[in-house]
């Protein structure tokens, strides 16, 4: 993930902080536990206490030298820097994002039902979601989705054509900006560089969404996610 | 191989010198604007870091790694192996289209 811009309009805070683990450029990190040498990453499942977002690696080591490195990273520490990440389907990688394909036409243009063997639309819960059409009379189209059970994902304001058999879509957990009053939460991949689409939000890291970056033309590779750490130490600390 | 790195440069050495040992280390340097134009990126494989919009330009709030003065105006630089992680994605245009493998 990168820095896309600060939502103020100001300009970027870079700071050098020590590290307590080795750090790869692109990825969020956190405060300083007691007793530990600096920060420390990001976890898959946690944005609590967030730092920033390095722009640079450090390597991490308690080894005496005398031509030793202390490990230090860059982090950019505006908490109303908005991070763009890539929107993936798989803990790892940059796996495109999962495909639905409509089973059952709907000439309200509201439901889509899951062919079997497409993700489950209530596990993860897409509930608050947005779903964007990929094929069909649609394509390019956005609407957020009110209503999910396991089979069905509606959208209350419909789609202006008919849903058809066949219509593919892809389904995110993420609106923006998100309900009023509960948080959006976001899973990362394990080198914590991507956000996971795929995810159980159910004990993720709080983040704030600012909007949603559709590639319409490669909708499953190149979409990201633009947001906010909502838990951050220079700005609401929980 | 570049000596120790701290936060603060270490004492006893010429700035363009601590430059250099991030240069090796590939890390972010940070120039103010007395200080940047010593700076040669594109010869160590560095560019200019710009958000992702680059709406705003280029400047960002940092101390600077030549002078260690802390300042309001001051440019940051990626080594060019970090571009994909942390860089804009705007299209490179002219001279900035290629870049080094």
């Amino acid at each position: 993930m990168k820095v896309g811009y600060i939502l103020s309009g100001g300009a970027a805070v870079i700071k050098r902080y020590k590290v307590g683990a080795t750090a790869i450029a692109g990825i969020p990190v956190l405060d300083t536990d007691t007793t530990t040498a600096g920060i420390k990453n990001a976890t898959t499942t946690s944005l609590a206490d967030a730092v920033g977002v390095t722009v640079d690696a450090a390597t991490y080591t308690t080894t005496q030298a005398a031509d030793m490195v202390e490990g230090v990273v860059s982090v950019v520490i505006n908490p109303d820097a908005v991070l763009k990440a890539l929107m993936v389907s798989a803990a790892t990688g940059n796996t495109q994002l999962n495909i639905t394909t409509n089973t059952v036409a709907s000439a309200a243009g509201t439901v889509v039902t899951i062919t079997t063997g497409d993700p489950v639309p209530n596990s993860p819960e897409m509930l608050d979601g947005t779903m964007i059409c990929v094929s069909g009379a649609n394509v390019g189209i956005t609407r957020g989705i009110t209503t999910t059970d396991a089979t069905t994902a509606t959208a209350v304001v419909p789609f202006p054509y008919d849903l058809a058999v066949g219509d593919t879509f892809v389904l995110i957990p993420w609106n923006a900006p998100g309900p009023n009053g509960s948080a959006m939460t976001a899973d990362l991949t394990t080198d914590l560089t991507a956000v996971r689409a795929d995810a159980d939000a159910a004990s993720s890291g709080l983040i704030a969404v600012v909007d949603l970056d559709f590639d319409r033309s490669d909708v499953r590779r190149n979409s990201h996610l633009h947001f906010m750490l909502k838990d951050h130490v220079f700005g609401t600390n929980t | 191989m570049p000596t120790a790195v701290t936060i603060a440069p270490p004492t006893r050495r010429l700035p363009g010198g601590w430059v250099a040992d991030a240069v090796a280390l590939r890390k972010c340097i940070t120039l103010c604007d007395d200080c940047d134009h010593k700076f040669n990126p594109r010869k160590v494989g560095y560019e200019l870091w710009r958000r992702d919009f680059g709406t705003t330009g280029p400047y960002v709030l940092s101390d600077c790694w030549g002078c260690n003065r802390k300042w309001v105006k001051t440019k940051a630089f990626i080594h060019e192996s970090t571009h994909d992680s942390v860089g804009d994605d705007a299209p490179r245009r002219g001279r900035w289209a290629s870049r080094r493998p």
